[in-house]
């Protein structure tokens, strides 16, 4: 098996102790390779999220200054993964941030933190989404300013590292979201159904389905 | 912009509010508020109309059980409403289909039984009248349930209203239904599953534009930070 530090350092939720990994395969025609992603926790960061944001909702300032450091940048990572905009997404962070101190009375302890904190996140996107009365376009941006979308660490050395995340970027919406909250962000596919509202096993189905169109879109380039 | 320079930002909007709440625990303070409106309508009824002369054909199982079961599935309709207060924990279109089946089946059911065990008909000439009377009672005591449970859901912060308005209408309703079903004196299956089929449908309607009509206004008012 192995195992990857991720650079990002991001929390991870996590169902055991210890390693949690995300395993992600694909099998090309002629040669298959696995990715494992294995990500380091801090010790089963539940708690220590959780009582910071009892921490904030009792008014500590600090308590959402650390907050803001720890989940940030998985947030801004996720709101690209919607929004394929760096911009925007950095626009709807800052959106989300402030939606999280109005909402943070629906925060109920002792509940897992990160599906109510990316169901925020994902609650400001549609509201973007349906403010600005305009559909959804999968375009893709020129390779210069391909958004950072989120990626396996692993894939650094994969020369086709771009070609993957354009593929990424291309993935249906309802198809790119559980993908990448399951094999980047760790959330099982229950917590995946809560956050999107659907079922566990549409979750399943919906990231094989993403799987199954990376295939085909990467296995027919050149895999030298 | 840096991230140091939009948590600066933050800061100063979280700075200025920064007093300490409480987790909000919907179901504590919307069932018992929810059942106190209840029992105050049903006393009203009660005194107003009295049980239903059949009630004792009826007896006790197949009148105040199958209200009993008409609440039990309201409760679990307006229960699933309240989740969608709150962030990741919306209940998946499934299980929503699901509960509103098996809700809609309980009440066809319940009149199904009612009309088994005491057909009282309506009186020739009477059916319309009848028909317009039911669904202006069952508006009147679904409605204002349904206007109750969706003041505490906004209460939180919901992604999709119109889910709210279809399962707080539709759990309304029923509860609306189950207070009539002691009251009503017509008891025929035709009846029931017309005028109280469409009493609940009504509910439902309504409260499902009430909660598009709330999106719509939150939705003209969203701002994004620049």
């Amino acid at each position: 098996m192995h195992r990857t530090m991720t650079s990002l350092q991001m929390l991870w939720p996590h169902h055991r102790s210890g390693w949690c990994h995300a395993k992600l395969a694909l099998e090309l025609d002629s040669w298959s390779w696995e990715t494992s992603i294995a990500f380091m926790e801090k010790a089963d960061p539940r708690p220590a999220l959780g009582a910071l944001m009892e921490a904030y909702q009792k008014g500590e300032i600090t308590a959402f200054e650390e907050l803001y450091r720890s989940l940030g940048p998985a947030l801004r990572r996720y709101l690209v993964s919607l929004t394929l905009s760096t911009q925007q997404a950095e626009d709807l962070l800052q959106e989300t941030f402030l939606q999280i101190h109005r909402s943070r009375h629906t925060y109920v302890p002792p509940r897992p933190l990160q599906p109510w904190i990316f169901g925020i996140a994902r609650h400001v996107f549609l509201m973007d989404r349906r403010s600005r009365t305009r559909r959804l376009r999968n375009e893709v941006e020129p390779g210069d300013e391909l958004p950072d979308l989120p990626a396996p660490n692993r894939f650094d050395a994969f020369p086709h590292r771009d070609q993957l995340r354009r593929a990424i970027a291309t993935l249906p919406p309802d198809r790119r979201e559980p993908l990448l909250l399951h094999h980047v962000w760790g959330f099982s596919f229950k917590e995946v159904g809560s956050i999107l509202g659907i079922r566990e096993g549409a979750a399943k189905v919906r990231a094989h389905r993403a799987i199954a169109h990376l295939r085909a879109a990467l296995g027919g380039g050149n895999a030298s | 912009m840096r991230p140091e320079q939009g948590l600066d930002r933050l800061l100063e909007h979280v700075g200025n509010d920064l007093r300490p709440v409480r987790p909000l625990h919907l179901g504590r303070r919307c069932f018992p508020a929810l059942t106190a409106l209840g029992l105050a309508f049903f006393g009203v009824l009660w005194w107003g109309f009295g049980l239903r002369p059949d009630h004792e054909a009826l007896g006790p199982l197949a009148l105040w059980g199958l209200s009993g079961l008409e609440v039990g599935a309201a409760l679990l309709l307006v229960g699933l409403a309240l989740r969608e207060a709150f962030p990741g924990r919306s209940p998946s279109i499934a299980m929503l289909s699901a509960a509103a089946a098996i809700a809609m089946a309980l009440h066809c059911l319940s009149s199904w039984i009612t009309a088994g065990k005491s057909t009282v008909p309506i009186p020739a000439g009477q059916e319309l009248d009848a028909m317009v009377f039911c669904l202006g009672l069952e508006l009147c005591l679904g409605v204002p349930i349904a206007l109750l449970a969706m003041s505490f859901i906004r209460r939180g912060l919901v992604t999709f209203p119109w889910r709210v308005g279809l399962l707080g209408g539709f759990g309304a309703g029923l509860a609306g239904n189950s207070l009539w079903h002691l009251i009503c004196p017509y008891s025929g299956l035709a009846h029931t599953l017309s005028s109280h089929t469409a009493g609940i449908l009504a509910v439902t309607g309504i409260a499902l534009l009430v909660a598009l009509l709330w999106d719509r206004a939150r939705l003209r008012s969203w701002r994004t930070t620049s």
